[in-house]
This record gives C-alpha cells, structure tokens and sequence, in this order.
C-alpha cells in the first residue's frame, strides 16, 4: 500500500519511525478526546504543534541536550529571538570560527536549535545534525497522517 | 589552517561535523561538487531548519482542520494500524 512508502523513503536509520509515529498518535488520540468543541481550530494546531515537538523529543530520547530543552525548558520554536551571547563564550565561539559571517550564522543556528545556546560549537553541530533527522522524520509523519486524513474524510 | 591547539575539539572534526550536516541537508540545497565553506553550510542548515519549522507549523493548521471534521474512533484505528504496520 502506497502510504507505507513515506515512512520507507526515510533513508536515515537514526529516528525510531515507528516510536515517532506511537508518540504523536498517542497525543493526537489525547487531543482529540480532551479538546473537542470548546478550541477554535487556531488553538488547536498550537496544541497539535506543541505535541509533535513534545513526542518528537520523546522518541529521541535524553541523551540529547535538544531533546531536554524541548521537554523540560519547553523550548518551542516560536518566532526567532536573538539571545546576547555572554563574554567567555563569545570569545570561545569566535576562536573556532574566525570570520564573522560564520559566527553570526552560528548564531543564529543556535537560536533555532532548541538549547542551542548552551552548547559548545562542535556539539551544536552534533545536536543540529539529530534535530534535522528528527525534524524530518516527523514532517514525513505528519505528512502521512494528513494524506490518510484526507482519504477518509 | 592556523595553530590547532591542545584540547579535545580540532579543526579537522569540525569539519567532518561540518560534512556530515552537508549529507544531510536535501539534494537540492547543495550547490556544486565539492564541500561548500562552513559560513554557506551554516546560512543553508539554518534555512531548512527554519522551512521545517514552518512546515510544522503548517502540517499542524491542516491536523487541526481536519480533526475537526473527522469522524474520530474509525479513522483513527485505521490510521494507527497502517502506519504502524510498516
């Protein structure tokens, strides 16, 4: 059947695809029993929102300084902002990456990575790297849940 | 490269940390053979990240649509059961 080939195409073992799929389920199953007629749709999609982060840190598990931002700092990605980086580490991060284009991008890199800015530069890029396989595999999910949605509605 | 100095991170792994996040950005973000530099990598690894966000946000307005109209127990067992299926 067509709709197992989004979940196969997902070239990267790293994420548990079916763990991902479990989770935000899970809390699709709870938003919808809990919040019925009383949420207009705009909030909603903010809950829904919020629970693909929340699974998606889940199923990544706590070994990752990303994972712990989103489920116990409730780090969302809201509009970006941009954090004053404190002295020392300024001077650490402009030692590794000398020229200026880079430490603004690096910058900004870390005000996208949920607890990025707690991170030294060669773990941020690690962080990044697990955040977008991730981030990926749940856009697939989500992707795939929408299509099966659509069919039966 | 200039002076590596004694501690654990070098240059060398970050530019394989650097690598590896090129492999992962999609086919068509990467510009050209070959390694793009580490300021163009990062502007490229920032941009998908922040069109996966919207995406996100985006795919959560359509859920949100949609649950609104389903009807709920059927679908769902259905759509559980194939995606876990896999």
């Amino acid at each position: 059947m067509h709709n197992n080939k989004c979940l196969k195409e997902n070239p990267n073992p790293n994420p548990n695809q079916p763990l991902l799929a479990y989770h935000f389920i899970q809390a699709l199953t709870r938003i919808n029993l809990t919040a019925h007629t009383t949420t207009s749709t705009k909030q909603r999609s903010h809950i829904i929102k919020h629970a693909a982060y929340v699974s998606m840190a889940f199923a990544a598990g706590n070994k990752r300084t990303w994972t712990h931002a989103v489920l116990l700092h409730n780090r969302f990605p809201l509009k970006t902002r941009f954090h004053r980086l404190s002295g020392s580490r300024r001077s650490f991060i402009m030692s590794l990456s000398r020229n200026k284009k880079t430490h603004r991008h690096a910058h900004l890199l870390r005000s996208l990575v949920p607890g990025g800015h707690a991170m030294e530069f060669s773990s941020l890029l690690m962080e990044t790297a697990n955040y977008i396989q991730y981030l990926t595999a749940q856009v697939r999910l989500m992707q795939c849940i929408v299509e099966k949605f659509d069919m039966h509605v | 490269m200039s002076s590596r100095r004694s501690r654990d991170i070098t240059e060398e792994e970050i530019n394989e940390l650097i690598s590896k996040l090129q492999s992962l950005l999609p086919e068509t973000r990467r510009r050209g053979a070959g390694r793009a530099s580490a300021s163009k990598l990062l502007k490229e690894t920032c941009n998908y990240i922040k069109s996966l966000h919207r995406e996100v946000d985006d795919l959560s307005d359509r859920l949100s649509g949609l649950m609104a109209t389903m009807d709920t127990n059927s679908a769902q067992a259905e759509i559980i059961r194939s995606l876990l299926r896999s």
